[in-house]
């Protein structure tokens, strides 16, 4: 649906030139969420603005639905923006126009009248959930409503892609997931191929199906949401993850533990579950058959595109052949397992 | 006072009206699109073109930086030539109009700068045409700033056209400085600057009214509709 092929985009500021883009490739297949992650001044906004040449790109090529929109220009440019919708993080609606009027603009843009661009709107109106604030102005509306006009908005023309560029920053968390349900759904419904940028981890985590994560101008890592964030290769996409699903260890953990047993030390044992191994009573299985007991140290599950991921911390106590033959049992029902390292078995918290 | 005086009162009253409305409803229709072209010219906007923004500029400082009183004077050979009369309410109008056009164009222009680039970058990404941008979007949403731009302006050539009297222009002013002071009638300059005073004070509200009401960024409380 979109390929983006080595896309370089540097400006000239005083200081000499800064390279924001450097060879971006990919592409978002039809009817996807594609997300894109990145800390600000990543480059991730500047992407998002090439697709549909708000911003043009120093060099590289960018294909939207079969057309190459950077070899466009004038009128033919204006046309391709049409099937491109885009939201904003500030919404970008005009004051002084009604809800309902905002979303006929790009009607009455592409020559349809005023009475006939506010028939079409209405529905639009309807299905983001606002059919009885017609009537009101941008300053009379919430955030979540200014977005959900937004997004009425950006689906008038009829649009095959969604450009959104940090759609939810201004929003508080709850009225981010319903901006989010709301991209979801019509995702689902009208098969609109969505790019959303962001620098928010939960929201990639909710509705992407898959993730760019971009550092300095380069993608540093591309896949599926759950294979990134589960298994993430690249250093920033570590940092983004750590608070998700690869917490850090409590301190108190930490301090205690060694690389070596000593004496009497037990091994910390760190599970991962994924997908539907998650579902399987594994620390139960394991108690029963080898006589050991396990201490749960620190645990966790997340439901990162409905598939679970858990994450569990033990300290394994009993004889270490019986835990050796735990952790063989353990890795044969496909889970991930590794031995953190070994604490003493004085002063620690039994759950 | 007497009735002759309030006849007087009255033509000078209605020819000050006169003058007023036509000029600053041409400076209007030229000073706007004026100021539009120097905005969307400027630095990064939606047409940028360095060259003509800085002849503009030129254009219009010149223009401003010119005393009225000299302006009404230097340009009597134009005005006879476009009203074929140099004295009078018509040649008045003819410099009125001229001092208040790069006025008007300043205002709009500061009152356009305004509008949100964000919502400039919307239209666009909408596939709006320039033209569409400055129409659908720059104007309407400059709308309450453009009309207070505009109250100024109409104040402000009220008080211009108090010198109008120095071509013949008739108006109040005019009648203020032939009769209260060449005359030495205290009671007729007395009249004539409580009119002006009711004048400036109605235009005044009545703009920031007009202004308030086109303002829908400002939330106020309304019944459920």
């Amino acid at each position: 649906m979109i390929e983006i092929v080595d896309l370089t985009k540097t400006f000239h500021a005083e200081g000499g030139p800064v390279h924001v883009l450097k060879g971006v490739s990919l592409t978002i297949h039809k009817g996807e969420v594609f997300g894109v992650i990145g800390r600000s001044g990543a480059g991730k906004s500047t992407l998002v603005r090439c697709i549909n040449l708000l911003e043009r790109p120093t060099s590289g090529k960018v294909v939207v639905a079969g057309q190459e929109i950077t070899a466009l220009g004038g009128r033919a440019l204006r046309q391709a923006r049409h099937s491109i919708g885009m939201i904003f993080q500030h919404f970008n609606l005009l004051s002084s126009r009604t809800a309902l009027d905002n979303v006929a603009l790009p009607l009455e843009l592409a020559g349809r009248s005023r009475a006939d661009a506010r028939a079409a709107a209405a529905p639009l109106l309807e299905l983001v959930g606002l059919a009885n604030k017609r009537v009101r102005y941008p300053a009379e509306l919430s955030g979540g409503e200014k977005q959900r006009v937004g997004i009425a908005r950006a689906l008038a023309s009829e649009p095959a892609v969604l450009l959104c560029d940090e759609a939810t920053s201004a929003l508080d968390p709850e009225t981010t997931q319903s901006i989010l349900a709301l991209l979801q759904d019509i995702n689902r419904k009208l098969g609109l191929t969505i790019v959303l940028i962001t620098h928010e981890m939960p929201v990639i985590k909710e509705i992407c199906d898959r993730v760019a994560v971009l550092e300095h101008g380069e993608i540093a890592e591309l896949g599926p949401v759950f294979d990134v964030f589960t298994a993430p290769s690249a250093e920033v996409t570590r940092r983004f993850v750590r608070d998700l699903v690869d917490r850090a260890l409590p301190a108190h953990l930490v301090e205690r533990m060694q690389a070596q047993p000593a004496g009497t030390g037990n091994p910390v044992l760190r599970i991962v579950f994924r997908g539907p191994s998650a579902n399987t009573p594994v620390v139960a299985e394991v108690v029963r058959r080898f006589g050991i007991l396990l201490n749960i140290l620190q645990a966790q599950v997340d439901y990162i595109q409905g598939e679970p991921y858990g994450n569990i911390i033990l300290e394994a106590i009993g004889g270490a052949q019986d835990v050796a033959g735990a952790l063989e049992f353990i890795r044969s029902k496909d889970l991930k397992v590794e031995v953190l390292g070994h604490v003493g078995g004085d002063a620690r918290p039994v759950a | 006072m007497s009735a002759a005086m309030l006849g007087l009162l009255l033509d000078a009253f209605l020819e000050t009206l006169v003058m007023v409305a036509i000029s600053s409803t041409l400076a209007g229709l030229v000073g706007v699109p004026l100021g539009v072209v120097l905005v969307t010219t400027g630095h990064g906007h939606i047409r940028e073109n360095t060259v003509l923004n800085r002849v503009l500029g030129a254009v219009v400082n010149a223009g401003r930086s010119t005393p009225f009183i000299i302006l009404l004077v230097a340009i009597i050979p134009f005005t006879r030539l476009l009203v074929g009369t140099s004295i009078g309410t018509a040649a008045a109008i003819v410099p009125l109009t001229i001092a208040a056009i790069p006025f008007v164009a300043r205002l709009a222009e500061a009152a356009l700068r305004e509008v949100d680039p964000g919502l400039i970058e919307a239209a666009q990404a909408m596939g709006a045409s320039p033209m569409q941008i400055v129409m659908k979007v720059l104007v309407p949403e400059a709308l309450p700033s453009l009309v207070a731009a505009l109250t100024i302006t109409v104040v402000n050539l009220i008080s211009y056209s108090a010198m109008a009297g120095a071509v013949g222009g008739g108006g109040l002013g005019d009648l203020g400085i032939r009769y209260g002071y060449q005359r030495f009638l205290p009671e007729v300059m007395l009249a004539v600057v409580v009119v002006l005073i009711v004048l400036v004070q109605g235009v005044q509200s009545i703009g920031d009214r007009v202004a308030r009401r086109l303002n829908k960024r400002l939330v106020r409380s309304r019944p459920n509709a």
